[in-house]
């Protein structure tokens, strides 16, 4: 070799040699590369969340991740080496047969091998876990076998998961409410069995459809704010709305919407449950129509509603119920206060009716009054009933009440108005009997005088003065119906005075000569007191003259004889002032405000002295009135008199002209009786011409004007026959013949009650008090004669 | 016994140029555009010749590898200089390679273009050949380049190195044959192996970013060199190459073997070194010899050598290519393919009888 070939020669090698450093550290650097890759698989590897074992081609151990070393129990050091059929035991889970290992199948088949369903992995320590499993085997690069890989998983979560997501399916499925699932765009993805039920429409039908196959027109913009809630990631629950069923049919449902979300936490669909609640809806129309049925007829009739909750002894009101009870809004209350609130005269019957009928399991109604804070006091009714729980015990009560004042008010008015109805017909009772009295006592002495003038026995001053008899009666008679006459008119208001400038001396004087006779006959004294210049004013002369007469009369009805009367005329304030004062009966303070009332008699006693027909002072007040006056009574009491006050306006009054009778007292004369008989009678006419008749018819008659007098002249004549009147003064009749009936001498008489009275009741009082027998006046001729001719033949002591 | 052998028989690559080419490359610059023509028709007629002798595989001749089959890729490179390592050989004349004077260094040409051409002609699979990134290695030079250090001249000759394969590959290569020429010579320079064993492991380092089945379509020509019927490194035992050489991660090797004067010697060797995934295509022609074998000369070759080497793994080749160098006419177009037919012939004749 030549010297530039050496050089040339050490030249290459210097540079080859260099490149060798490179080389080998571009060899190392590779390597590096490698074994970082190495490494990152390995980490990988450990890292993986599937556990993998790798094997030799003999199918033993050469590697385990941690995975593998958690799942099998096997740590690395102490599998390497074993066989996997030792490390990696599995079994069916279903047969627990052992089961062929996928890593030596792939081994032996050279392919990926997946492993059986339900596998179990059995671990070093004997726990079992449900795994899956794939084996691939390692080839080398002439395909021969250099292990195998075997990765596999726990899948314990997966499989309660899917046990979990079979279970929600298979309650999806059963459920009785419509579960369907759509996309943001409408879709419908999913639809269960009740879907169908509720809408019609299968599985097969309604996906792939959009929601609105289901949606009414007029409610298609409730997708629109459904979905805008759904992207704000918001729930729609119980949301009540009206969808379509296959065939157009109207379905009410109760929706809840819930967004469906992938698994970045995007809304991507939707998931509905629909409840068909149509059933319930019409129910509840059903409900709430009788609910505003209710509603109305408790407004309608006022009523309030409470409840009482006997667990925490709280009233709740309505606000109808909290105005009745005048209880404030918003205060609580308890049962007791409600009580408290009761009047407490009331509070104790209604509790205990309360309490009567919960016990018994009824309903209670009961009134009472309530008495508010502000201690206004209305009447309640109110009824109620009681709820009870299982045991029996009461759980609450639950009630109406209603404001009854107003009615409570009117019954006590139509109680009233009853009771003054109840009086007014007992009056107007009483005052067709008295009328009837009154008419049938002049009627007595006219039929007698009539039977006298028929028998023409009398001689003719007898007879003259039964004719003044009869026309004392008749003109009594007529005044008494003239009064009647007068109090129709002054009621219907048509009464006509016929007023002209009249003096008041005119009046009175007009009133004493019609009342003088009576006055006198009475021995009565009169004292009469005139202002001192002329009165003169508009009125009726003769019903002022009627008023006067009356008052005066009024006195000497009601004035034992030989009383005293004044009569003063005075004139104070524009009135002439007119006042009858007596020194009579008087009347109690009680019975003052009513003796001007029609009808009204202080007392139908069968005392009073005289007859009438308690119209008088009715007829009094009306007439004043007429004229625009007052009239007014006083009375100190029983026994201490009475004064009568008028008072006349003097400008435009009006003045009367009193129309009195005179009525002559009359004298009669009987024939001698065959029998001895007594009549006692108050009216003197009567009892004269009666007298008169029973002597005309040969007895012997005696005549008696009150009850005393009567029993004095019974004592004393010892007649055979009484013709008791009942109504006398001084004594009545009944009590006459009580007293008569009491002497021993008084038995064996025959006493025959003679009266106006002729009601079942007076009858029975007649008898009652020893009376043989009751006529009415006016006692019939041939009556009286068959009488007689009955009475015992032995006369009377 | 399996009832049907074929051993598989595959050429090394070149074949002498037309002269009209060499004469034409020789008076203008083998780039030179207005020579495709000529480039084309050559590599036409060498494919048609090729699959005229019934070769199983064909390749182009490196009928564009107008320099030579070492430094195609780098030829004219502007950041090269021509005064590189001359490359001596026995008969006395000496080859030079080019010399890098700057980084980066990158490829002037990749012999995935020759295949497409190649390809258009071939009715038959085509194998190309590449050098090796070795052979390259020897162009940088003992100083370092500015700027452009060694390791990097490394990877990236490398990555430059893969490249060129893995598109040959891709475009459809029958085989990629990497042309390790200078593992003898290696030895050659560096008895003790160290720079034989840089060689195997820069290869290697290529080798490794290759899958296994692209491997299988990847092999390693070895030989002493053949260049104007003269080797640079025929002194050189193949005792000190070949348990090297089949460290090499390739799946084929083309070990030049009709040339060796102790054929059962170097089999013995190769059967005690070879893989058991590897291929070894035994050389039954020889490029250099200028007496043409027969079919039954060769037929004997590979029944020898199917003593050592399985048939399955078992392959033949020709002992080097027929014209390395562009220049080269030591061997004619004629003789090459007759050497071919009777690799081709004797190949099948040896199937035939080890299928008795």
């Amino acid at each position: 070799m030549s010297e530039p070939e050496a050089d040339e020669e050490r030249a290459l090698r210097s540079v080859a040699l260099q490149n060798a450093t490179s080389i080998l550290a571009e060899r190392q650097r590779v390597e590096r590369e490698l074994f970082t890759e190495r490494e990152r698989l390995r980490i990988t590897l450990a890292s993986i969340g599937d556990a993998v074992i790798s094997t030799d081609a003999d199918g033993r151990v050469v590697f385990l991740n941690a995975v593998a070393e958690k799942l099998t129990g096997w740590p690395q050091a102490d599998a390497a080496g074993q066989t996997l059929t030792e490390v990696f035991r599995i079994i069916s889970e279903t047969t627990r047969a052992p089961v062929e290992n996928p890593a030596l199948r792939a081994l032996r088949e050279g392919r990926v091998v997946d492993l059986a369903n339900h596998t179990l992995l059995i671990a070093r320590d004997g726990s079992e876990r449900p795994i899956d499993d794939s084996a691939a085997p390692m080839l080398s690069e002439d395909g021969s076998p250099l292990g195998a890989v075997l990765v596999f998983r726990d899948v314990s979560e997966r499989k309660r998961a899917e046990e979990a997501a079979a279970q929600l399916a298979a309650i999806v499925a059963s459920s009785e409410d419509a579960i369907l699932s759509k996309t943001l765009d409408g879709v419908i993805r999913s639809w269960n069995a009740a879907a169908e039920r509720v809408f019609g429409y299968t599985a097969q039908e309604a996906v792939g459809k959009n929601i609105t196959l289901l949606i009414p027109v007029e409610r298609l913009d409730e997708e629109a704010v459904i979905l805008a809630r759904l992207q704000q990631g918001q729930r729609i629950e119980h949301f009540e709305t009206v969808r379509l069923a296959k065939g157009g049919r109207r379905v009410y449902i109760s929706l809840s919407v819930s967004p469906v979300k992938d698994h970045e936490g995007r809304v991507i669909g939707a998931s509905k449950i629909a409840r068909d609640i149509t059933e319930r809806k019409r129910a509840d129309d059903v409900l709430r129509e009788t609910e505003e049925r209710q509603a109305l007829a408790v407004a309608a009739a006022n009523l309030g509603d409470w409840s009482w909750d006997a667990t925490t002894d709280a009233m709740s009101f309505s606000q109808r119920a909290l105005e009745i009870f005048g209880i404030p809004p918003g205060q609580s209350m308890t049962r007791s206060a409600m009580q408290a609130l009761v009047h407490e005269e009331d509070r104790r019957p209604a509790e205990m009716q309360i309490e009567l009928s919960t016990a018994t399991g009824g309903n209670y109604e009961v009134e009472y009054r309530v008495v508010r804070p502000g201690g206004e006091q209305v009447w309640v009714s109110s009824k109620g009933k009681a709820q009870y729980r299982a045991d029996g015990a009461i759980s609450g009560i639950f009630g109406v009440v209603q404001d009854i004042s107003e009615r409570k008010r009117l019954e006590s008015d139509l109680r009233l108005r009853a009771e003054e109805l109840a009086d007014a017909d007992r009056k107007k009772d009483e005052f067709i009997a008295m009328l009837a009295h009154e008419l049938r006592s002049p009627l007595a002495p006219l039929r007698t005088g009539l039977q006298l003038l028929k028998l023409g026995a009398a001689d003719a001053s007898a007879l003259e003065k039964a004719r003044g008899m009869m026309d004392r009666q008749l003109s009594h008679m007529v005044r008494l119906i003239d009064d009647l006459l007068d109090v129709s008119r002054i009621s219907s208001s048509r009464l006509h005075l016929q007023k002209a400038r009249v003096s008041l001396s005119d009046i009175v004087n007009h009133a004493l000569e019609a009342v003088g006779p009576a006055i006198q006959a009475a021995g009565h004294q009169l004292e009469v007191s005139m202002p001192e210049g002329p009165v003169v004013f508009e009125a009726d002369l003769t019903r002022l003259a009627q008023v006067f007469g009356n008052l005066l009369s009024n006195s000497v009805k009601y004035t034992p004889n030989g009383g005293r009367i004044w009569l003063k005329a005075d004139v104070r304030g524009g009135d002439a002032v007119v006042s009858v004062k007596d020194t009579g009966i008087g009347i109690p303070g009680d019975a003052l405000p009513r003796v001007f009332e029609m009808f009204s008699q202080v007392d139908r006693s069968l005392e009073r002295v005289t007859g009438g027909l308690g119209i008088g002072l009715a007829l009094v007040k009306g007439l004043v009135e007429t004229h625009g006056g007052t009239v007014s009574a006083e009375s100190p009491g029983v026994g201490l008199g009475t004064t009568f006050t008028v008072h006349l306006p003097l400008r435009g009054g009006d003045t009367a002209v009193p129309q009195t009778e005179a009525v002559a007292r009359a004298e009669v004369t009987l024939v001698p009786p065959r029998r001895k008989v007594v009549v006692a009678d108050d009216s003197v006419d009567g009892a004269e011409v009666l007298a008169e008749l029973l002597e005309a018819m040969g007895n012997e008659a005696h005549v008696a004007h009150d009850g005393l007098s009567a029993v004095e002249l019974v004592e004393r004549v010892r007649p055979e026959l009484v013709l008791m009147d009942v109504g006398m003064p001084r004594q009545n009749g009944l009590d006459a013949t009580r007293q008569i009936r009491q002497q021993p001498w008084g038995r064996p008489m025959t006493i025959i009650a003679l009266t106006g009275w002729g009601q079942d009741a007076d009858r029975q009082r007649s008898r009652a008090a020893g009376c043989d027998g009751h006529l009415v006046k006016p006692i019939d001729f041939e009556q009286l004669e068959k009488l007689l001719s009955e009475l015992p033949a032995k006369s009377v002591e | 016994m399996p009832s049907a052998v074929t051993i598989p028989t595959e050429p090394i690559g070149s074949i002498p140029r037309p002269p009209t080419l060499i004469a034409a490359i020789a008076e203008r610059d083998g780039a030179d555009p207005s020579l495709d023509a000529l480039y084309d028709e050559a590599i036409r007629d060498t494919i048609t010749r090729f699959e005229d002798t019934g070769s199983p595989v064909v390749t182009d001749g490196e009928q564009r590898k107008y320099h030579n089959f070492w430094t195609y890729c780098v030829h004219g490179l502007a950041n090269t200089q021509p005064d590189g390592f001359k490359i001596p050989f026995a008969a006395g004349h000496v080859r030079r390679m080019p010399r890098l004077t700057a980084g980066p260094f990158r490829y002037g040409c990749y012999a995935d273009a020759y295949l497409d051409v190649a390809l258009r002609h071939a009715n038959r699979p085509v194998k190309q050949a590449v050098i090796s990134p070795s052979a390259l290695s020897l162009m940088y030079p003992a100083e370092t380049l500015p700027g452009y250090p060694r390791e990097q001249f490394v990877r990236d000759l490398l990555d430059q190195h893969v490249g060129e394969v893995r598109r040959c590959l891709e475009k459809g290569a029958h085989a990629v044959q990497i042309d390790f020429t200078e593992g003898r010579l290696a030895v050659k320079l560096d008895p003790r192996g160290g720079l034989l064993q840089s060689f195997i492991e820069l290869n290697n380092l290529a080798l490794s970013r290759f899958s296994s089945e692209e491997l299988k379509r990847i092999g390693v020509h070895t030989c002493p060199g053949g260049d104007l019927d003269s080797t640079h490194s025929a002194d050189v035992d193949y005792a000190e190459l070949l348990p090297s050489l089949f460290r090499l991660q390739a799946g084929n090797f083309y070990v030049a073997l009709a040339g060796e004067k102790d054929p059962a010697r170097v089999l013995s060797i190769i059967r005690e070194h070879r893989q058991p995934n590897q291929r070894v295509f035994v050389g039954v022609v020889s490029p250099i010899d200028p007496r043409l074998e027969s079919a039954e000369e060769v037929r004997d070759r590979v029944l020898e050598a199917a003593r050592y080497i399985p048939v399955e793994k078992l392959g033949t080749t020709d002992d080097c290519g027929y014209s390395p160098f562009c220049d080269d006419t030591s061997t004619s177009r004629d003789a090459a393919f007759a050497k071919i037919r009777a690799r081709v012939e004797g190949t099948a004749l040896a199937s035939a009888v080890l299928a008795r």
